[in-house]
């Protein structure tokens, strides 16, 4: 073996001795996602009461959105929020911070004041906060790598996903919302803002950061992103689900679907922690 | 923040060093991948209007600004002081 050979082996198995991901970040995983999937089960079994499966399920989303923005911040604030890194997940906490603030909203209407969430509200506003705040941090996060890769075909790439995207939800759902002589112009305008913001904000840019992911070979630095991707792909899943299901007339709070809701920012604050892992070895 | 000339100086400093290429994207490949890795060592030498294979610890300034320009945004202050130390302690091993 040459001695050029030998210095890169050498090199390569210092930094793979180096940690991976930490059993704090699987902890998280295990325990948060066990917790998600529990309500899933509980749901799907229908062993509690509807009453108690309202509850079950808002404050059980309102706990596990606001551990998950928790375990965010707290790990951009140890990465340094005056790097670019550790602002690019101030701004995925900060959206998560939002996401609860919706939740809870959502949960006072339905559990105390037991009346309809009011549409457009509150609770739309921190949920369209969340769109933005976190789609900013993906975008940020995804346009960083431009340094380090070529990445016109990506960004190409999911231009054009997106915009399919818009098109087969504007045909499937936005024409339904538009033409719906029930709804005020607002509400019309805020039922097109979540698909459209889940596309644009959320969909969009996770697909551009899972292709940098692929093209890094999905090599540690991709690692925090790749959960975070999973985890906005999973949301806007429900989300969709949700729309579809609202359409029908056949959602009520308590759905499986609603494990989209939680398994997302658990996902998202899996990132944090594993970036907090890759950051440090 | 060591200086890098100060680290990489001495005996052979101006000298070709074959092995320089495969030693930094050793260091980097788990991170980015050695296909990046490999293109941003052989894109620094292009500019140095050098080939990969020609490199030699002369030119490891103009690699290490580069490395920390493309690192910044994705990587923590930490991590990126600690992969350029990785650098520079394989280059010194393999003088």
């Amino acid at each position: 073996m040459s001695e050029s050979a030998v210095v890169a082996e050498a090199a390569v198995e210092r930094t793979a001795c180096a940690p991976s991901i930490s059993p704090r970040s699987a902890v998280w995983l295990v325990a948060a996602g066990g917790a998600s999937i529990l309500f899933y089960a509980l749901v799907s079994a229908g062993a509690l009461p509807s009453a108690t499966l309202k509850w079950v399920s808002d404050v059980g989303q309102v706990l596990i959105v606001a551990a998950s923005a928790t375990v965010t911040l707290v790990a951009a604030r140890r990465l340094g929020v005056s790097c670019p890194l550790g602002r690019q997940w101030l701004l995925v906490g900060a959206g998560l911070v939002s996401l609860t603030f919706s939740k809870a909203v959502w949960a006072y209407y339905e559990l105390v004041a037991r009346q309809p969430v009011p549409t457009p509200g509150a609770g739309d506003v921190f949920r369209l906060g969340f769109y933005v705040l976190a789609g900013a941090g993906i975008i940020a996060a995804a346009t960083a790598y431009r340094r380090m890769l070529e990445m016109r075909s990506e960004v190409l790439a999911s231009l054009v996903f997106s915009t399919f995207l818009l098109v087969v939800l504007y045909v499937s759902l936005g024409l339904a919302v538009l033409q719906n002589p029930e709804l005020s112009v607002t509400e019309r305008v805020v039922g097109l803002a979540y698909p459209i913001g889940d596309v644009m904000l959320f969909i969009g840019p996770t697909t551009l950061m899972l292709l940098v992911a692929r093209k890094l070979h999905f090599a540690r630095l991709a690692w925090p992103w790749i959960a975070v991707g999973v985890g906005a792909l999973v949301f806007a899943g429900a989300d969709v689900g949700f729309l579809l299901m609202q359409s029908g007339g056949v959602y009520a709070s308590g759905n499986p679907i609603d494990m989209g809701w939680m398994l997302g920012p658990v996902l998202m604050a899996a990132g944090a922690s594993i970036a907090l892992d890759v950051n440090a070895s | 923040m060591d200086e890098p000339l100060t680290y990489l100086s001495g005996d052979g400093f101006g000298e070709i060093m074959p092995g320089m290429h495969n030693a930094i994207v050793g260091v980097l490949e788990p991170y980015m991948s050695g296909m990046v890795a490999s293109t941003f060592v052989s894109a620094t030498a292009i500019s140095l209007r050098k080939s990969p294979d020609d490199l030699c610890l002369a030119d490891y300034a103009k690699l290490e600004e580069g490395l920390r320009d493309m690192l910044t945004p994705v990587a923590s202050p930490a991590l990126v002081d600690q992969t350029l130390q990785q650098v520079r302690s394989v280059l010194m091993g393999a003088t």
